[in-house]
């Protein structure tokens, strides 16, 4: 356990991390986009069409991913956030102020192919559907992460403010999802499934699952280039920094 | 050791009671503004029409939401600014004990204060008349609620100079439950179940008993 | 523009929704490279600003 400790700690220190993270990036960046490709290929074109929906069902290949993402891209915020909260390190800090603006992406990307899918499904751009509407309040909830955390002055006091609030929503997100599931039964008779009772067909599933490794490959890979990034700029008076940037030859000639 | 942990908190409840009472005519303000809403929203949709019948317990129970809201950034702000605050934050009394008392004391005045205007709303707006009591109900269950989450969110927003849209992005969203229940439970109307009652009496009390170690925590971030 | 998309039958709609994710994807890409770049001209120039400082 002890050695457990000691190799975390030194990996979150910023420099090893920083190296360590630029070693990782073009795996998970390359391998996103192989499987990537590969599934969307695959669901856009070689899929049946579904026999409801017609073809208007392959945009979950985009939305049912980014949906995914978006919900573990918060809770792997509040996660951050309560390492921020306990051991106060800077790297973990920095993860919750990065994760926010991509977890905040994916929910937009996931409305926006939501209203997309909902024209030809529903009638309508917007339904108030339970699913959609708890994306809706989970963007409100990104937004006031970001809005908190940008409004200190100081970086790391910001993202402690921001650490309590992503574990405050992060305990209110199931009663959220649970009460918007409610009140759609309530005001709602009957709405379109998008899937039926029926489990899907294997050959729609299966670049369904080949895209959502590649949204959490393609998470990875933004989430340590902008922690990257973030460490340079928080340290930008280090020694290792310079280095790192290619800057230290200048300075010693 | 008990008996103190109880004692600081009734003193706290106290000091925190009768200074409301002292200024118990800044309640005046988010209860004109209850009203306000409800006047602004039957003149925009017309007193005759067919939705404000059916709009009038959404209608009255937001109102009271909103003026709740606007009164959260006082929590701490006026503390914060006499130099009260810090003293509370170096005092032997654990802070979250403290901060339960001033919950209890923010729901007493604040939340049963405003639910108080909800009959007015209900003449204003026309509501059936035995739906009242349940409104009335609703609302003094979920303003409890809202009064723990707006505990947190003015925690986190004290150390900030201006703490007024950013307050409203931060607590309006997990309102979301408690307005699903309290409106669902005033629509269902009176023979319905109790459960939309129950499960938002079930949520308030939840908030009520975590935010205050939220609340305690975010105070100690925005102070070190 | 909305009439455009919506004569365009289902696969406007799968065209449109995945041009947005591909927009975000690009957003993304260049806006860590430029930040990246932006980044290592200010630690350049603080560096260089200093170095100055030094050899008067």
């Amino acid at each position: 356990m002890n050695r457990f400790w000691t190799w975390l700690s030194r990996y979150a220190s910023p420099p090893v991390f920083y190296r360590v993270a630029g070693l990782w990036r073009p795996w998970l960046g390359w391998s996103a986009l192989l499987f990537g490709a590969l599934s969307l290929y695959w669901g856009l074109f070689h899929a049946p069409e579904d026999y409801y929906q017609g073809n208007s069902y392959r945009i979950i290949y985009l939305h049912v991913p980014s949906a995914w993402m978006s919900m573990f891209a918060y809770v792997a915020m509040a996660l951050s956030g309560a390492a921020a909260l306990i051991w106060r390190t800077k790297l973990s800090e920095l993860t919750v102020l990065t994760i926010a603006p991509i977890g905040a992406g994916f929910t937009a990307v996931t409305l926006l192919t939501g209203m997309l899918w909902g024209r030809p499904t529903w009638g309508a751009y917007w339904v108030w559907d339970a699913r959609l509407t708890s994306e809706l309040v989970l963007l409100f909830l990104y937004l006031g992460v970001i809005g908190l955390a940008s409004a200190y002055g100081d970086v790391r006091r910001g993202a402690r403010a921001a650490a309590v609030l992503s574990l405050v929503g992060v305990v209110n997100l199931p009663i959220i999802h649970f009460s918007v599931q409610w009140w759609n039964t309530l005001h709602q008779g009957e709405t379109v499934r998008l899937f039926g009772e029926s489990s899907i067909d294997a050959s729609m599933a299966w670049p369904l699952l080949g895209a959502a490794l590649a949204s959490k490959l393609y998470f990875g890979w933004s989430l340590l280039g902008r922690l990257r990034l973030a460490l340079i700029e928080q340290e930008s008076e280090k020694a290792w920094v310079h280095q790192a940037l290619g800057l230290e030859e200048q300075a010693h000639a | 050791m008990e008996l103190s942990l109880s004692r600081a908190f009734y003193t706290a409840l106290q000091r925190d009671l009768q200074l409301a009472w002292r200024r118990r005519g800044d309640l005046l303000h988010p209860f004109a503004f209850a009203l306000l809403v409800g006047t602004l929203f039957a003149i925009g949709v017309g007193a005759e029409g067919p939705f404000l019948a059916t709009a009038a317990a959404p209608v009255a129970f937001l109102a009271v939401l909103l003026a709740l809201f606007l009164s959260v950034d006082g929590l701490f702000r006026p503390d914060r600014d006499d130099g009260q605050l810090d003293h509370v934050l170096i005092s032997p009394v654990p802070l979250p004990l403290h901060l339960s008392a001033r919950l209890l004391a923010y729901w007493l005045v604040h939340g049963i204060g405003l639910t108080l205007a909800a009959p007015l709303l209900a003449l204003l707006l026309r509501l059936q008349g035995e739906l009242l009591p349940i409104l009335l109900l609703a609302l003094g269950i979920c303003t409890l609620g809202m009064s723990a989450i707006g505990l947190v969110g003015a925690a986190l927003t004290v150390p900030l100079r201006r703490g007024g849209m950013l307050l409203a992005l931060i607590v309006l969203p997990l309102y979301v439950p408690l307005l699903i229940f309290g409106c669902g439970a005033v629509i269902a109307g009176t023979g319905a179940s109790a459960a939309p009652l129950l499960l938002a009496a079930a949520l308030s009390v939840f908030l009520a008993t975590l935010a205050p170690f939220a609340a305690a925590m975010a105070l100690r971030l925005g102070m070190d | 523009m909305l009439e455009w998309l919506e004569s365009q039958g289902h696969w406007g709609f799968i065209m449109a929704a995945y041009s947005i994710g591909a927009v975000a994807l690009v957003a993304d890409l260049i806006g860590q490279h430029l930040r990246q770049r932006e980044l290592r001209r200010l630690v350049a120039e603080r560096l260089a600003r200093r170095r100055l400082q030094r050899s008067r």
